[in-house]
């Protein structure tokens, strides 16, 4: 009576097999897309076509103004984002606690966290091209890319900002500090990697994200370097999509190698974000 | 700290005004995000605002052609919420049950170890641009398909949609996973010491608990896939058209977006603000499905506490 | 060391364990028990918190190795044959030998009538012409049908602490099983449930062979007809209890039922 039933076994480890190729099958298609395009984009890559300036001719362009216009942008777009996003993070989190108004924030901010990409760029097109005046400038796409990684910049701020315990600001209290001085000498301090890692893993999602500035009108084709924010510009993932948009087969090969150059920015850049919170955490503790 | 401030009640007057300002920046800091959401209606509500004197809303909601760049301009938004709804199914279809067996998975059957490793390795699915999805849909995965479907035309909803469902697996298996995870042990004991199987338990006991959780999961997901832009601007063609056929060229809302955008159709112009009227479309669905699916999140964690 | 066990009445043992021994990772929790749960009969475990008792009794059902890095050694016979053997089915076992938890864990998404047939349908086994049947059999047995016989289509969970461990006891009762096994039922409950679980205890033990964990003497001393104490995952004592509660052979017996300890 005890004696196992071997259909069922057999249905158990089935469905086991089915719910482990669920998660295997995705990663070998990410292994496939990687490889897919390392393998027609790799060869392309040369001195040349990152020191290059875009052209007719697939075989000479480059891509050094899209590449000198995506740093630029997510330079400022973190200039931008960091310093309002922890402010918005230490309002929340040391002053708003138990308000209505942190309430409402924290709501919004978790809706603005699910607006499509493609809305910031009407925002941005209605409010810093058009109604500020910016233009199509580098400064109105980093403007535009801040408000887009704000919330992702906010809730990791958070996190951060409650990792530290709060025995620490007791502690300060109890020295006669201040509710700021205990956080701008004590908390920020120890919650620095956490907030600088998250702000890094923002910023380097935003140098990927193309429609806000499709929608903004970022230059497809730039001849020109930037010079300053007003400065009209290109971007990476524009210079992409204008190759993979064209039929011909010597520019998909172009869009393929930019794509590995993105890919591989934004690896540092993840890297960069790691290394910079394990140096800081041997320095904090 | 000096002794002057310990001792002097007149510093600490000024300590406090200080302070009083910092956390003036701090609220400010704060309520930006308000502004954002706030800016982003008020320039929709404009721009949709002066569409909607010129057409009528009958002819945005009851015509079925949207021709608003021809000479014989026609403003009904079906074919682009057909084609959007076209997308965002196929890789609905694909990505629930691939998502939620992956939560399965991850949560009830893979060790703590493996976990730890394969949960963030799926998420990289979604941290890849779209731009890249949208390449790889254009070259790789319309040729592959084409193999099988011989009369799939090269651009397509088809490749599109299954591409935006490799992208949000992640965030329905991700999302499920915290939802399956939080179930307490008890019940699964509860289920076992019934004599209960594993996949009865996990079919009749686990995911029923974990029901809303995963219904939040999904309507973010089915959100997200609405939203997406760059995979369908690529791939899916910028042909509205009232169809169901995934074999066919379409456009969703955000590629006739992208396709406007890309254009030299002049600003204060009617084809120009037919763009904010798609994006109001655009902002009220998938801002109300992300409401839902947050309510739907509270109500879980509520209920599992 | 003298064994008590030839002085008992011989009943038949449901259960037979030779030489327990259980962990969790590299830690020992049950150092070799021998004990028998005769059938037909109430048998309480009892000793202080961390001494093993409900580690053993979870043996009894497998429930113990569904915990990660849980293992068992020994032997454990259900009417004289191996439930370890390569070839059991711990999920048979299960259905055969049924169990109360410490804190009640009624399934939140199933009305009480769902619930009770929980076992049923979890494990395909519902004959549907027979539901109503077994609902109320179950939930009369377990004391809760005068209570919730109209509202069956109601949330389990809406109901008291007290009356979700009779729940939970008449799902229990709804697999038809041999042996009832409680991890501390009442643990969770205020002294009215606790008095109407006893009671119960007292109605079931005619029909089932049942082992009940509990950390309360009194309530062992209560309910049951036999008492076994557990002390730093050993079997101490065991015996009728009351004798064991009235001149128990071991001073550590006496030191806990005296309450120097524990």
């Amino acid at each position: 009576m005890l004696t196992s039933t071997r259909r069922r076994l057999l249905r158990e480890r089935l469905f086991v097999g089915l719910c482990a190729s669920a998660v295997v099958i995705p990663l070998l298609v990410l292994a496939l897309l990687v490889g897919h395009v390392a393998l027609a984009g790799l060869g392309r890559i040369d001195w040349a076509f990152l020191s290059g300036y875009p052209s007719r001719r697939a075989a000479t362009a480059g891509i050094l103004p899209a590449m000198v216009g995506s740093l630029y942008m997510i330079a400022i777009t973190a200039a931008l984002a960091l310093p309002v996003g922890v402010g918005a993070a230490i309002f929340l989190e040391e002053y708003g606690a138990r308000s209505r108004l942190a309430a409402i924030i924290e709501v919004n901010i978790a809706n603005l966290a699910g607006v499509p990409s493609i809305i910031y760029g009407m925002l941005g097109l209605g409010v810093f091209v058009r109604l500020m005046g910016f233009g199509r400038t580098l400064i109105a796409g980093a403007a535009t890319m801040a408000l887009l990684v704000l919330p992702v910049v906010i809730v990791s701020s958070r996190e951060a900002l409650r990792t530290v315990p709060y025995a620490m600001r007791e502690a300060c209290f109890g020295l006669g500090a201040t509710k700021w001085q205990a956080i701008r000498q004590v908390v920020l301090p120890m919650a620095a990697p956490g907030i600088l890692t998250g702000t890094i893993l923002a910023v380097a999602r935003a140098i990927g994200e193309t429609a806000p500035l499709v929608v903004i009108g970022a230059l497809a084709y730039v001849t020109f370097l930037p010079t300053s924010p007003t400065s009209q510009f290109t971007a990476l993932p524009m210079q992409i999509l204008n190759w993979v948009s064209r039929p011909q087969e010597a520019f998909v090969v172009n869009a393929a190698a930019g794509i590995v150059v993105l890919l591989i920015t934004m690896l540092v850049l993840n890297l960069a974000a790691i290394l910079l919170r394990n140096r800081l955490q041997k320095r904090v503790y | 700290m000096s002794d002057a401030t310990v001792r002097s009640t007149k510093t600490r007057r000024g300590a406090g005004l200080g302070e009083r300002a910092i956390e003036l920046f701090l609220g400010a800091c704060g309520v930006l995000s308000l502004f954002t959401t706030a800016g982003i209606i008020a320039v929709l509500a404009f721009e949709t605002w002066a569409f909607f004197r010129e057409v009528p809303l009958s002819a945005f909601f009851f015509d079925t052609e949207w021709t608003p760049l021809f000479a014989d301009k026609h403003f009904g938004i079906w074919p682009l919420l057909a084609g959007t709804f076209l997308t965002s199914a196929i890789a609905i279809v694909l990505a629930l049950p691939a998502g939620l067996l992956a939560a399965i998975y991850l949560s009830e059957f893979a060790s703590a170890r493996m976990r730890r490793v394969l949960k963030p390795a799926l998420e990289l699915l979604a941290g890849v641009p779209t731009l890249v999805y949208g390449y790889f849909a254009l070259v790789l995965v319309t040729p592959l398909l084409q193999r099988v479907i011989p009369d799939l035309s090269g651009f397509n909803a088809l490749s599109s949609g299954i591409c935006i469902g490799i992208m949000i697996i992640p965030m329905i298996s991700s999302l499920s996973e915290d939802a399956i995870y939080a179930v307490p042990n008890t019940l699964r004991e509860g289920a076992y010491a019934l004599g209960a199987g594993r996949l009865a338990t996990i079919f009749r006991v686990v995911l029923p608990a974990a029901a809303s959780g995963i219904a939040a999961a999904l309507i973010l997901a089915v959100s997200r896939a609405v939203g997406e832009t760059m995979i369908v601007a690529i791939a899916a063609g910028q042909q509205p058209r009232l169809t169901l056929d995934p074999r066919v060229p379409i456009e969703t809302m955000t590629a006739y977006i992208v396709q406007v955008s890309m254009g030299d159709t002049p600003a204060d112009t009617l084809e120009y603000r037919t763009i904010f009227a798609v994006a109001a479309m655009l902002f009220v669905v998938t801002f109300a499905m992300n409401l839902v699916s947050h309510r739907l999140a509270r109500r879980f964690r509520v209920a599992s506490t | 060391m003298p064994t008590t066990r030839e002085r008992e009445p011989a009943r038949p043992a449901k259960f037979s364990a030779r030489g327990v021994m259980a962990f969790f990772g590299d830690k020992r929790v049950l150092h070799g028990i021998d004990l028998d749960i005769p059938a037909g009969e109430v048998t309480a475990i009892i000793g202080p918190s961390g001494c093993g008792k409900s580690t053993f009794i979870r043996c009894l059902n497998r429930m113990h190795e569904l915990i990660p890095g849980a293992r068992f050694e020994g032997t454990i016979e259900l009417d004289g044959s191996s439930i370890y053997g390569r070839e059991i089915d711990p999920v048979l076992l299960r259905r055969r030998a049924g169990m109360v938890f410490q804190k009640p864990n009624p399934f939140p998404t199933m009305s009480i009538r769902d619930n009770v047939l929980a076992g049923l349908r979890l494990t395909g086994s519902l004959d549907k012409t027979r539901a109503e049947e077994v609902v109320e059999f179950a939930l009369k047995s377990s004391a809760l049908w005068d209570e919730v016989k109209d509202r069956l289509k109601q949330p389990g969970i809406g109901l008291s602490g007290g009356q979700q461990q009779r729940l939970c006891i008449a799902r229990a009762l709804a697999v038809e099983p041999e042996v009832l096994l409680m991890d501390e039922p009442c643990s969770s409950l205020d002294p009215v449930a606790t008095a109407r679980i006893e009671d119960l205890i007292h109605e079931l033990k005619s029909r089932y062979t049942i082992a009940i964990v509990t950390h309360n003497m009194q309530q062992a001393a209560r309910v049951s007809g036999r008492t076994a104490f557990f002390l730093q995952g050993e079997l101490v004592e065991v015996g009728a209890t009351d004798r064991i509660f009235t001149a128990p052979t071991d001073s550590r017996t006496e030191d806990y039922i005296t309450g120097k300890f524990g």
